[in-house]
């Protein structure tokens, strides 16, 4: 079972925040294929926010068919965001870090770049 | 809702009925111990004379004080708390909640009001001769009979009206103090004397327990004089023979003690009425809940 | 059934001094819960008191869930949670509840009693000695053990300590979320309500200044940042200027040259205020 987390402060949408949440959850594979989410209710009373906001992050989990609602169950865990460890890719970030490193690179600047990168090849997938 | 009127007021009431009832127990004993004595008016007056002056002092207050104390704060209270907004916003309608507490504060008190009045008429039947004026006359017919429970309606539903209007305890209790104790005064020398025709007679003539209710002097001829007694110098009667003038009272007759009784509760009872149409119409159109 | 838990028609209250509401005209949707936000005397109060039947608009209609508030005491679909928390201090918490069942025919005894039990009040406290928070919970328990369709709170956490708003607060989403119940609640803390309603009726000074799905408006409203130089987009709803820069909060998408954010409720509402407070000064 998943614990939710709402940060008011974040400027994420608080359904996104669910949303990713659960996602996370899934590519750790703190979530399997079966396992069950928290009911509306489960969430409302340990985060109070609106039902409304879970059962749309619900629906949207559901549109991008990673959990299904069973009526009068709950929902569930369908498919699992866990993915094949990319050992080359990351090989060849280590080697590309070192190299910045090496360059004289201060960390802002790396952590810029990556954002930037980010943000070009990852739009509109959200943060 | 009758229910919750009762659990909100049963301490007030089961205290008023405690107060009569311990009162009523007092006279009982008051008629046996009193009838004991044989007619014997000396040993009576001497006994009870005290008695019945507090007991005057006693059922004079009494319909004011129960009265008030139950009707002031029935409505005006619960504004001061605020709780009338969760009786008014439950499934019930706002006459019904008005008139449920109403009648479970008022008409227990009302009926245990004229119970004493009318054992107070039956402990004080040996005690009358010791008594000044008879029974019509005041304090006795304030506190014997139906008055005593037709007053209490009328402070009851004043106070509750006045509560209602005003939103505020104390002042609903100022209010009826100030309007009921000039009201009983008038009612009592200006409209009692009127409830039946008087009958006329020489002062020499009247009936023992009569109420004289006007009193003047008249010459042979019937016309009336004015006579000063300051001017006498021998005794009075001397002087009004002499002068050939007759002192004529009217008079209220002892047996009409029971039909004046009816008269004035009714009459209270019709004030009462008009009462409880004003606390209506101001539980519609006046009472701001905001 | 009816999908307009509130309908207001040029609703006025007028008073012997001033105004209530001046010609309010919105409807509020079911199934979602609804913030009422305004300064104090904005006229919120005055709103739920209409809809309750413990007021007469002097102008204007109400409907509830469909019908007109009537003599009958409050619509049975709806429960109200004045601020001050009414019940009757004398009572137990048992009796209370037992004043709950003999004034309402739909009453859910078995309900309010689980409400009470969650509230972690005893049954033979007298009503007088909760706390702030238990005189909540136990006033919550007793709206809703008449098992409504809309439940109206008027400043349900004002005065209370912030664990107890916590709970206040969950407990009532908790039941939202079981029952689907439509609330309205009402606040000046606008952070309070912050993540809690989906829909914004905004009054002040008795009338309503901004309404609508709270994401709605808030896609539909940006603040800019930029020089002060740069020209205003129309719909703004509040300009300040420090220095060189502007700071805009304006009913827009986003505009070029600016840079372009979504306000929080809290800046959406406050700006919408604070215009209102200038038009009025």
């Amino acid at each position: 079972m998943i614990e939710f987390r709402i940060d008011r402060r974040s400027g994420v949408a608080t359904y996104q925040q669910l949303v990713n949440q659960t996602k996370h959850a899934l590519r750790l594979g703190l979530l399997q294929p079966g396992d069950q989410l928290p009911t509306a209710k489960e969430v409302v009373a340990a985060t109070s926010i609106n039902p409304n906001t879970v059962l749309k992050a619900y629906r949207e989990l559901e549109r991008e068919g990673l959990v299904e609602g069973r009526r009068g169950m709950g929902t569930f865990v369908s498919a699992s965001l866990a993915q094949p460890d990319p050992t080359e890719l990351r090989e060849e970030l280590a080697a590309w870090m070192g190299r910045a490193r090496a360059e004289g690179l201060d960390r802002e600047y790396v952590e810029a770049l990556v954002k930037a990168q980010l943000d070009e090849h990852y739009e509109g997938e959200g943060r | 809702m009758t229910w919750v009127a009762w659990r909100q007021q049963r301490f007030q009431v089961l205290l008023s009925i405690g107060i009569v009832a311990v009162l009523a127990a007092v006279m009982a004993f008051v008629r046996f111990d009193a009838l004991s004595l044989g007619g014997n008016e000396a040993l009576i007056d001497e006994r009870y004379g005290t008695y019945l002056n507090y007991l005057r002092l006693v059922l004079i207050a009494l319909p004011v004080l129960l009265g008030m104390f139950a009707g002031a704060p029935l409505f005006a209270r619960e504004i001061e708390h605020g709780t009338h907004v969760f009786g008014l916003t439950q499934s019930i309608g706002r006459t019904r909640w008005w008139a449920t507490k109403i009648a479970v504060a008022g008409i227990p008190v009302v009926i245990a009001m004229t119970v004493l009045g009318l054992v107070n008429a039956w402990s004080s039947a040996p005690l009358q001769a010791v008594m000044f004026g008879g029974r019509l006359a005041t304090p006795t017919f304030e506190i014997q009979g139906l008055t005593l429970g037709a007053y209490t309606l009328l402070t009851f539903t004043l106070s509750a009206a006045i509560g209602l209007l005003m939103r505020n305890t104390l002042a609903a209790m100022v209010v009826t103090v100030v309007v009921y104790i000039p009201l009983l005064g008038a009612v009592a020398n200006a409209l009692r004397p009127g409830y039946g025709t008087p009958i006329t007679s020489r002062y020499q003539d009247i009936p023992r327990d009569a109420w004289v209710v006007e009193s003047s002097y008249v010459d042979a001829a019937g016309n009336q004089v004015s006579f000063s007694p300051a001017g006498c110098t021998a005794s009075i009667n001397d002087c009004l023979t002499a002068g050939g003038v007759v002192q004529q009272v009217a008079y209220q007759p002892d047996d009409r003690f029971w039909s004046f009784q009816a008269i004035e509760a009714g009459l209270f009872a019709v004030l009462a009425v008009a009462l409880l149409g004003v606390g209506a119409w101001a539980l519609h159109r006046r009472l701001r809940l905001a | 059934m009816t999908t307009i838990a509130l309908d207001a028609t040029a609703l006025t209250m007028r008073y012997r001094r001033g105004w209530g509401l001046r010609d309010c005209t919105f409807q509020l949707p079911t199934g979602r819960i609804s913030a009422l936000i305004g300064p104090n005397g904005a006229g919120k109060s005055t709103l739920m008191r209409i809809a309750t039947g413990l007021l007469r608009p002097t102008g204007g209609s109400i409907e509830v869930l469909g019908e007109a508030p009537g003599k009958r005491g409050t619509n049975r679909k709806l429960a109200f949670l004045a601020q001050d928390k009414p019940l009757y201090k004398g009572f137990t918490v048992e009796e209370m509840l037992k004043a709950g069942a003999k004034l309402n025919p739909d009453w859910d005894s078995g309900y309010a009693r689980r409400l009470v039990r969650e509230a972690d009040v005893p049954f033979d406290a007298k009503v007088g000695t909760l706390s702030g928070g238990q005189r909540t919970r136990i006033a919550l328990a007793i709206a809703l053990g008449r098992r409504p369709e809309l439940v109206m709170l008027d400043e349900p956490l004002a005065d209370l300590d912030p664990i107890a708003r916590q709970e206040v607060m969950q407990s009532l989403l908790a039941e939202v979320a079981e029952t689907g119940m439509t609330v309205l609640l009402s606040s000046h803390v606008i952070a309070d309500l912050d993540g809690v309603c989906d829909h914004l009726l905004l009054l002040a000074d008795g009338r309503v200044q901004l309404h609508g799905d709270v994401d709605d408006l808030l896609t539909q409203h940006r603040i800019l940042i930029g020089s002060r130089e740069l020209v205003l987009p129309d719909g703004v709803v509040e300009a300040r200027t420090t220095g060189r820069q502007a700071t805009v909060l304006a009913r827009t998408t986003d505009v070029p040259g600016w840079d372009n954010t979504e306000p929080s409720l809290e800046e959406l509402a406050l700006a919408y205020l604070r215009s209102t407070k200038k038009v009025a000064a």
